[in-house]
């Protein structure tokens, strides 16, 4: 069954594109089968699949069913009819049986059940298949329970090899996420009456995939579902369009129609059919509602609002929605999206700082963030957001290593970042170029260029401040500096290293994000991009470099007001409260994001960490901190958000501090119960990294944790210092999203060996990362 | 005809493929490798962390000419690959017995 003899078959007509194409084909084949069909009683022929659908492929299997009334001689009946369709060089697929052992199979297996409900009878006994027919449409009703379980199954992993229709570079029309495979799937749902019929816009999405299939099968002569890059001229020059770009964006467009449906239809037959939904399919469970931020809560196994929270009233809900749902891997319910979109208020340029930190929150969940895109463009709410974005949207990429679409890409690659973010200084800033770095892309220009002048405005408008956008624009403008260099430079001339130092300003953190951000890129790309060999040539140039530049010291706190002071000036801003008994004052005072805990009081071995973890008792998430010990007299100032609701009164941290300070209250075991309480939804883990500098200040040798964020990071690792002993001079501690980077000033003189220091660093690894 | 294989420094890419297109070549194929030669490898201390390098990063290359060629094509590639320093990389040549074009079913140095 060469596709050569499939030529010589007068059965498909090759000049008719479209639906009146595949009617035609299947007119002709029905004629054709049917003069192979002795008539008799008690049999029938019948079809299923494509030409059971009347949508025959050019190039597509048959699937055919003889179906009989317990007839003996039925093998050689059998033999007539299919001998002549081998000869013919078509593909056959066939069985023969009852309607009794139809409906069996149909019962046991959810894919051959889902393939029965398309079958039409074609030639012969009309009374016994359309006893067929009814027996498989009554089983599938009464089996849908057990059967779509499975069937979901099938499909996860059929989508997990053929990818995302809408975002792969060779998309698989039929077997992709968002592909034909899943339009039948919908149908199927309703033939089982637990959803509606899959609506207009799905069935002009199906269609539009089928003409492109079509037109591949007739371009390629062969049966193949997979859109390779080979074929897209001439399909898109069979439907008419004017570029390769416009059929793939097409293609994407349908799919993700497709997708969006499948997932909806999927929720509506069994809510809790996600993370933990187990055996929950179908039943209806008692709602429970976990918490997972601020007025964001998981129910049913949906990402939703808490009860009385009111989009209208907090613009940054939308981006809370979105990091929780990310970082829990649930998805957004759909009623939750519909209030968001339509309840939202916009905001405000530039965004306020709650706005970038769960935006960067959100894109350090790494894979969890795909999902979250692809409903928040589906709503809408990206574009308006990043109205930048538009220009890359389902944009396919016209390079051989690409897998991805521009759009896609640019997520994957995030969420690559986010598995990199130790190794820089600043998480967010990395996170940031990552999802921003091929911005460039579908104009007119260079890329990097073009990418580097839209990254700009965008980083302004997240917020980010002016040294901060010159970072964002250098990096994407230079994304492809390092690849690019190592593998066309010398890496040991020193005009290279002057180079590539002279563009990242001599500054070695800059080196160190260019760095991170090439390997995720690369490794965003497709497989086999980042090869070790990649990295090693890229590594090797980045060490040459890094060897050449002056060290890279964290910057010294200062002594006080080193938090960024948010609050506004104005009549109306809300009035600190404060608690003082003279040795001991707590004040507590508002910003916009949160609230600004500052404790003076006279010093005393451990203080610091038992004000860390006061903070954290109460819930207190510590986002920035500054400390500074000056005559005995320590003056802290710790920038805090609440997790949840309001926070405490100034006089409970002042008497929680006080019992902790004389010993009465047990923080570390009231901290781990309360950890065992919350578990933390789960991320990309990452180890945590210590790192040593001795240059970094003259009177103290310094240490930086980098590690994910948790509730009582900074009271478990100053617990460490406490515990062997050593003072904190000052510490700078600020978070990134979910990553945490806290820098201690510590006695050079009791940090000075190596033993010293790989003990400290082991204990720090453990208290930040925990049980 | 003759296989000429050289094993190069990643960087000197470009400017090889330069030097033999000027020499006539109209193919060649290119693969990312990595070995050892005199050079061995070496310990790296990269921001206080230690990693022993034990394969260094290399192109290899591949192109086939005819034999009258191939003197003067090693001589262009040595040329263009040498940066002076340890770790240059080879270049050696072996005879071909027999060639052919997939796409036409060429043989010998027609296919060349």
């Amino acid at each position: 069954m060469t596709t050569a003899s499939a030529d010589q078959v007068p059965l498909r007509p090759s000049e008719v594109a479209g639906a009146p194409g595949r009617l035609e084909r299947a007119e002709l084949l029905d004629r054709w089968l049917t003069s192979l069909l002795p008539n008799r009683p008690g049999l029938a022929l019948v079809a299923v699949g494509g030409l059971g659908r009347r949508e025959p492929a050019p190039y597509g299997d048959l699937d055919l069913i003889l179906v009989h009334d317990r007839i003996p001689d039925i093998a050689s009946v059998a033999d007539a009819v299919w001998y002549p369709i081998w000869d013919a060089g078509l593909r056959l697929d066939h069985s023969v049986r009852t309607v009794e052992q139809s409906v069996r199979v149909a019962g046991a297996d959810a894919v051959a059940g889902l393939g029965l409900l398309d079958v039409r009878r074609i030639a012969g006994d009309e009374e016994l298949a359309e006893r067929l027919r009814h027996a498989v449409a009554a089983s599938w009703r009464a089996k849908a329970r057990r059967l779509l379980p499975l069937l979901r199954d099938e499909r996860t992993r059929r989508g997990e090899l053929a990818g995302d229709t809408a975002y792969l570079v060779e998309p698989d029309l039929k077997e992709g996420r968002g592909g034909m495979r899943d339009v039948l799937v919908l149908r199927a749902l309703a033939a089982a009456q637990l959803s509606d019929q899959p609506g207009p816009t799905v069935e002009t999405a199906y269609a539009l995939l089928l003409d492109v299939r079509d037109a591949l099968h007739r371009s390629s002569k062969r049966r193949t579902d997979v859109l390779v890059r080979q074929e897209q001229i001439p399909v898109m020059q069979t439907l008419g369009l004017q570029t390769e770009d416009e059929l793939l964006r097409m293609v994407s467009g349908a799919a993700r129609t497709i997708s969006f449906a499948m997932a909806a239809g999927w929720r509506r037959v069994g809510t809790g059919l996600g993370a933990g939904g187990g055996n929950g399919f179908l039943r209806r469970r008692k709602p429970v509602r976990t918490p997972l931020l601020e007025g964001v809560v998981a129910h049913l196994g949906e990402v939703a609002l808490a009860r009385g929270v009111d989009p209208g009233e907090d613009p940054v809900l939308p981006l809370r929605v979105a990091a929780a749902a990310a970082e829990s891997g649930l998805p957004i319910s759909p009623a939750t999206m519909a209030v968001l979109v339509e309840r939202h208020q916009p905001l405000p340029d530039p965004w306020p700082d709650a706005a970038r930190t769960w935006f960067v929150r959100l894109l350090a969940a790494g894979r969890g963030i795909v999902e979250v895109f692809e409903a928040f463009d589906q709503s809408g709410l990206l574009q308006e957001y990043l109205p930048e974005w538009q220009r890359i949207r389902a944009l396919p990429q016209r390079h051989p290593l690409h897998l991805y679409t521009v759009d896609r890409h640019l997520v994957e690659t995030a969420a690559v970042a986010a598995e990199l973010t130790r190794r820089v200084r600043r998480p967010d800033l990395l996170l940031i170029a990552a999802l921003l770095h091929d911005i460039g892309k579908g104009g007119e220009g260079e890329h990097c260029v073009e990418g580097a002048e839209i990254a700009a405005p965008m980083a302004r408008r997240i917020g980010l401040d002016e040294d901060e956008v010159d970072t964002i624009t250098l990096m994407v403008g230079q994304h492809l500096l390092l690849p690019h260099t190592a593998l066309r430079r010398d890496p040991t001339d020193s005009a290279t290293i002057g180079l590539i130092a002279d563009r990242i300003g001599n500054r070695l953190d800059q080196l160190d994000l260019l760095h991170a951000l090439s390997e995720a890129d690369a490794r965003a790309t497709g497989p086999g991009v980042w090869s070790p060999w990649r990295a090693h040539v890229i590594a090797d140039l980045v060490h040459h470099v890094a060897a050449a530049l002056a060290p890279d010291i964290p910057h010294e706190p200062k002594t006080s007001a080193a938090v960024k002071s948010q609050g506004s000036a104005g009549s109306n801003e809300p009035r600190p409260t404060q608690a003082d008994d003279g040795s001991l004052r707590v004040v507590l005072r508002p910003d916009l994001d949160g609230f600004e805990v500052a404790v003076d009081s006279v010093d005393q071995a451990g203080l610091l960490s038992q004000i860390a973890g006061v903070l954290a008792l109460h819930q207190l998430e510590i986002r920035q901190a500054a400390v500074s010990s000056v005559g005995g007299h320590v003056h802290d100032v710790f920038a805090v958000r609440p997790l949840f609701g309001r926070p405490p009164e100034p006089s409970l941290l002042a008497a929680d501090l006080r019992s902790s300070m004389t010993g009465t209250l047990p923080l570390a075991e009231r901290l781990t119960a309360r950890e065992r309480a919350y578990p933390r939804v789960t991320r990309v883990a990452q180890p945590t990294e210590v790192i040593w500098y001795d240059d970094a200040a003259a009177e103290a040798t310094v240490v930086e944790v980098r590690a994910t964020d948790r509730a009582g990071l900074l009271y478990w690792l100053t617990s460490v210092f406490e515990e062997v002993g050593i003072d904190v001079i000052s510490a700078r501690v600020e978070t990134f999203g979910a990553d945490a980077i806290d820098v201690f000033y510590l006695p050079v003189d009791a940090t000075r060996t190596d033993q010293v220091r790989r003990r400290l660093s082991g204990m720090l690894q453990a208290a930040a990362e925990g049980p | 005809m003759k296989l000429v294989t050289a094993v190069i420094k990643p960087f000197k890419l470009d400017d090889v493929k330069t030097a033999l297109e000027l020499h006539g070549v109209e193919g060649l194929t290119v693969s990312e490798v990595q070995g050892f030669g005199r050079q061995r490898g070496h310990t790296e201390v990269y921001r206080g962390a230690e990693y022993q390098v034990d394969f260094v990063p290399k192109v290899k290359i591949e192109v086939v000419v005819s034999a009258e060629r191939s003197a003067a094509v090693v001589d262009a590639l040595v040329e263009a690959a040498r940066t002076g320093q340890i770790g240059d990389g080879k270049v050696w040549v072996i005879d071909i017995e027999d060639l052919a074009r997939v796409r036409t079913g060429e043989r010998g140095p027609d296919a060349l």
